[in-house]
């Protein structure tokens, strides 16, 4: 009873400096920097109560599912619109050899181009919004965990992980913006092309896109990994060292009193460590919560796509099921792209919280 | 399944009368065979019916757009006519005339899909152009 009665002012005292050190990061910003749906998405998340990372990410998960329209009826549509294609087509080629097959696989493919364009457009600018808005997210979420971070005894790593984090994260969304959605595009024109009119140049040109694309994200993605780790890892070490040598020269340079400051400045680095870690979780439900919906959204259409492919493959509709498996490719791409944002900021906040936390 | 045994039937039966009368009057080989291939033609319509009737349900239920979509059945109707009509000059033995129904069906056809083609090239400015 005794302990606990002393232990409850300590309590408070920790509290309060908890919110004081929130106040002074300005993590109000964080809530603020998202767009209106992933704020309704992320509720009331405290960032000085804190709260369990799993509920948070399922009770996201199920409102987005639950409360937001994905398209489901639109991927439907635009799923028996192709099935009609395809059984349109299929009926033409098993009357028609040659060159009149030729001529119809060449309708049916403009046919499917027509029909999967434009929602293809809309998706690729749903993915180019998400990036966008993660990017916004970040440049306040970034800030405020490498302040966290660096008020937790870990300046040096903080200021190099936030550096790196940045920079490749802008990066990412510029190359995005100027490259990786144009070859995004000019992959599904060259599938289409290349269904129809079968010359080996549009083949070539389109599995070059493909490979650059696939190539450039994956670089991108071990290239920021495995950087942002060394960074962490080194600088945290020297953090580390830094600490104990403080405290060392604390606890023996002041007479009589230095062990106990020394132990009052582990609990204001705790504090700060608690809200590193309030901090990484936000961050973490905050991109899932801007990624989440177009996430579901591409996805649903990714699926809608991979079960034509199988439909036309099954009506041996040779050109058309080749084009489809254009567009579904094409489709892979726009979500491995928003995929690698999310997956940046994530990445990020981890390294942040294991380097913050160790 | 039976219907489609009277067809191979009825199949079979103007073949053997079409190989008879090859040797004595190939005119009366020429029309047996154009006669059994219009039968033949004319019941498979009728097999079509059920694929017709849901694709015409699938067109419902999507709401297809039947200027864009139209478009196919008609260069498919085109190029199915001229492949047969194509077939059975070649089995007359007229080639050269196989050849320019050939040809003309696929202008007719090219004329079909002028305005797939011009919606293809819109949307292929559109995406990326923009």
């Amino acid at each position: 009873m005794i302990v606990v009665m002393c232990m409850l002012p300590l309590i408070t005292f920790a509290e309060g400096r908890l919110e004081e050190q929130a106040a002074m990061l300005q993590t109000q910003t964080l809530t603020d920097s998202l767009p209106a749906n992933a704020r309704d998405l992320v509720g009331d998340f405290s960032l000085s109560t804190g709260t369990e990372f799993g509920q948070e990410f399922i009770s996201i998960v199920k409102k987005a599912v639950h409360g937001h329209s994905l398209g489901f009826d639109a991927a439907v549509k635009d799923g028996k619109k192709i099935l009609w294609v395809v059984l349109f087509s299929a009926v033409g080629f098993a009357v028609s050899e040659g060159p009149t097959a030729r001529v119809i696989s060449v309708a049916a493919v403009g046919t499917l181009f027509i029909i999967t364009s434009s929602g293809l457009n809309s998706l690729v600018s749903l993915g180019m919004a998400a990036a966008e808005d993660l990017r916004v997210f970040s440049q306040s979420l970034l800030p405020v965990m490498a302040s966290a971070a660096a008020a937790s005894g870990i300046p040096a790593a903080s200021a190099a992980m936030y550096a790196v984090s940045t920079a490749f994260l802008s990066g990412l969304v510029t190359l995005m913006n100027a490259l990786l959605i144009p070859l995004i595009r000019a992959h599904l024109v060259l599938g289409a092309a290349d269904a129809a009119l079968d010359i080996a140049l549009f083949s070539s040109l389109k599995k070059f896109v493909e490979a650059f694309i696939k190539m450039t994200l994956k670089l991108s993605m071990f290239g920021f990994t495995a950087f942002l780790l060394l960074t962490g890892v080194v600088s945290g070490s020297a953090d580390a060292i830094s600490v104990k040598a403080a405290k060392l020269a604390i606890s023996s340079v002041v007479p009589v009193v230095g062990s106990m400051i020394s132990d009052a400045s582990e609990t204001v680095l705790v504090g700060a460590k608690v809200l590193l870690q309030s901090v990484g979780i936000f961050g973490m439900l905050g991109a899932l919560s801007v990624l989440i919906l177009p996430f579901l959204k591409i996805g649903l259409r990714y699926l809608m796509m991979k079960i034509s492919v199988f439909l036309s493959m099954a009506f041996q509709t040779e050109k058309v099921s080749s084009f489809l498996a254009d567009v579904e490719k094409t489709v892979a791409f726009v979500l491995a792209v928003i995929c690698c944002c999310g997956l940046f900021v994530f990445v990020s906040c981890v390294c942040f919280l294991r380097v913050g936390t160790p | 399944m039976e219907p489609m045994v009277k067809l191979a039937a009825c199949g079979i039966i103007a073949v053997i009368l079409s190989v008879q009368l090859k040797n004595r009057s190939r005119e009366m080989s020429f029309l047996i065979s154009l006669a059994a291939c219009t039968v033949i033609l004319f019941t498979g319509l009728v097999m079509f019916s059920p694929l017709a009737d849901f694709m015409n349900r699938l067109s419902k239920a999507a709401q297809i757009d039947h200027a864009t979509l139209g478009v196919l059945k008609h260069v498919c109707a085109v190029m199915v006519l001229t492949n047969m009509v194509s077939s059975f000059c070649r089995d007359a033995g007229e080639n050269s005339v196989g050849q320019a129904i050939e040809f003309c069906g696929s202008l007719a056809a090219a004329g079909c899909a002028l305005p797939l083609l011009d919606a293809v090239l819109e949307n292929i400015s559109g995406l990326l152009g923009g």
